[in-house]
């Protein structure tokens, strides 16, 4: 196989996901043609495109809520369908979706165990683990320096950013592989972007896959390792980001008309 | 602000905050900010009949209500589970009122006692199952399927009794209606347990968690994996089983089955206490010992209204102007408020 960014994701930096010519259409339109590209431990990849330009539906595909026309997707070096999100979990792909899912209702350990919950007993009635979860919970997020309100306070009474941290916290806690971002920031503020932005970055040091789906420029320059352009659902450019410029990404993104 | 959140505070203790908070902090969390309000309104209420009549705390008087709200407890407490999963189930007193009624019935065709309870839990079960089948597989609205069977169970209850009473008689019933043990009226002791057991299940399990979790969002739930038809399946069920021992209990009470509107009638007021004590019909707040201050608080209102010798008529329009009041403080915020003022005083 080959992948057009292998020579800089083959050497430390083992390829955890790999899409290979993935492509759907919807009716007569091409939604995504050909997107091929690695995902690699220990990187951010930033996928940027405009709107229509595809990046909904390779979030969909590889979050196992759709599924590729033709194509492959390759997990760890073998290829996989993935057949629902549930099976997308399994495999160790987690996805932050756009809205915030999370129960508001709950305090951050709950949402981050929810389904998962360490428990004692059997069938209907598991009686729930609650001081280890909590322990636990607070290991993880001391670990990825996630700072949330002290106490079990329901998530909804916490700012959009803790709110963030608290939904990647609950992706890492099921040991996920690679961390699959949409518009994560897109609801926040300055300095609430900048903490999950410097999230990310802590992220991959601890060697996690990121994709991150953006249509924030600046933020996809500042935190990502790979850049992949996507225009009306056709890959236009996989360069390392220190190869772009600003302009040349800006360029990738309108096509001709810029 | 719920219950369940603020005390799982306190069960998981201050790991992040090595300070002890103070005693009010502590007491408020105890009680739930949201149970505040109903505890308040409880003492000012017993104050308030206090000073018109000197029954009000003597031991009979207080049995008396336990008595009174133990049928309208259990479908509160029911209520409260299907409200808290984001639901609401309407029929759950038809279907009491149709337990009564088939459970007679069998009775009356010589059907022992035993299998008679085992009929009406089964008769319960059969109703909520109905309510929880047509939620999930035609994806009709709870509160439009729940009136429908509101209907429907009331119309077969009158079809089978003709719209007849079917006395009921036999030791089990009656020592069941006015026995006590341990000093304590069995109903109130049906309440006790079927509470407390509906309360450690929802506070404690994992099926409690998720219960909380699909009415707090449904599409986080959903996309843990957790599966919301089948929590569903079991909440109706639950309810309708709780239809199926409210109905024992009412059998026990009046000696007979009949298909009336009274039970209908305590099907909405447990949604009314199911509100009182803290549940929001947008689902993923409320507590098990909110339904019980709520349906207790109904008690009294209406035992002090007797008391008092006014007319008890007054007290649907005082459990009126009680639920917007309620509803209208908590949409306020302002238990939200002293939880936040609660939990900053734990962090200083």
């Amino acid at each position: 196989m080959t992948i057009a960014n292998d020579e800089f994701t083959s050497g430390a930096h083992e390829a955890v996901l790999t899409l290979e010519g993935i492509t759907k259409h919807f009716g007569g339109v091409t939604a995504l043609a050909g997107a091929s590209f690695n995902v690699a431990a220990g990187r951010v990849l930033g996928l940027l495109g405009h709107n229509g330009a595809g990046k909904s539906t390779l979030v969909r595909i590889i979050s196992g809520v759709q599924q590729p026309d033709a194509g492959r997707l390759l997990w760890r070096g073998r290829p996989v369908q993935v057949s629902s999100p549930a099976h997308a979990r399994r495999l160790g792909i987690a996805t932050v979706f756009q809205e915030l899912a999370l129960a508001d209702d709950l305090d951050a350990t709950a949402n981050i165990f929810l389904n998962r919950e360490l428990a004692w007993g059997w069938g209907p009635v598991k009686v729930r683990r609650e001081r280890e979860m909590r322990r636990r919970a607070v290991e993880l997020l001391d670990r990825f320096a996630i700072n949330l309100p002290p106490g079990a306070i329901d998530v909804r009474s916490m700012s959009g950013g803790q709110r963030q941290g608290v939904a990647i916290a609950r992706a890492l806690a099921g040991g996920s592989d690679l961390l699959l971002l949409d518009e994560p920031t897109a609801a926040l503020g300055v300095r609430e972007t900048r903490q999950v932005e410097d999230l990310i970055l802590r992220l991959r040091d601890h060697g996690s896959a990121v994709l991150l789906v953006s249509h924030d420029l600046e933020q996809i320059l500042k935190v990502c390792d790979d850049i992949v352009v996507f225009r009306r659902g056709h890959q236009v450019g996989l360069h390392p980001r220190h190869q772009l410029t600003k302009a040349d990404v800006v360029s990738l993104i309108v096509g001709g008309e810029g | 602000m719920t219950g369940e959140v603020s005390s799982s505070a306190e069960e998981v203790g201050d790991t992040t905050t090595p300070h002890e908070p103070p005693l009010s902090a502590r007491i408020l969390r105890r009680i739930g900010p949201a149970n505040v309000g109903l505890v308040v309104a409880l003492v000012v209420l017993c104050a308030a009949i206090r000073t018109q009549s000197d029954k009000i705390f003597l031991l009979g008087n207080i049995i008396n209500i336990g008595v009174a709200v133990a049928i309208l407890g259990v479908l509160a407490v029911a209520q409260m589970v299907v409200v808290i999963s984001g639901g609401l189930d309407i029929s759950i007193g038809s279907t009491t009122s149709l337990t009564t009624v088939v459970v007679a019935m069998a009775l009356h065709h010589g059907v022992p006692t035993g299998l008679g309870v085992l009929i009406a839990l089964g008769v319960g079960l059969a109703a909520g199952a109905v309510n929880g089948l047509i939620v999930i597989a035609m994806r009709i609205n709870a509160i439009i399927v729940t009136l429908a069977t509101f209907s429907g169970f009331a119309g077969i209850a009158y079809v089978l009794s003709k719209g007849l009473q079917i006395a009921v008689n036999g030791k089990f019933f009656l020592d069941l209606g006015t026995n006590k043990l341990a000093g304590i009226p069995y109903p109130v002791w049906v309440l006790a347990v079927f509470a407390l057991l509906t309360h450690l299940f929802i506070r404690y399990t994992v099926a409690g968690r998720h219960i909380f979790a699909m009415g707090s969002n449904e599409a986080a739930a959903r996309n843990t994996g957790i599966s919301l038809a089948r929590y569903r399946l079991g909440v109706y069920a639950y309810a309708g089983l709780a239809g199926g021992v409210a109905g024992l209990l009412s059998i026990a009470s009046n000696g007979l089955g009949e298909a009336t509107t009274a039970g209908a009638d305590q099907g909405l007021t447990a949604i009314t206490a199911a509100l009182l004590g803290g549940a929001a019909l947008t689902g993923g707040r409320g507590s098990i010992p909110g339904a019980v201050l709520g349906v207790i608080l109904l008690g009294v209102l209406d035992n002090g209204l007797v008391l008092m010798n006014a007319n008890p008529f007054y007290s649907q329009i005082v459990v009126g102007c009680l639920l917007i009041v309620a509803v209208g403080l908590q949409q306020s915020g302002v238990f939200d408020r002293m939880t936040s003022r609660a939990r900053k005083a734990r962090v200083s």
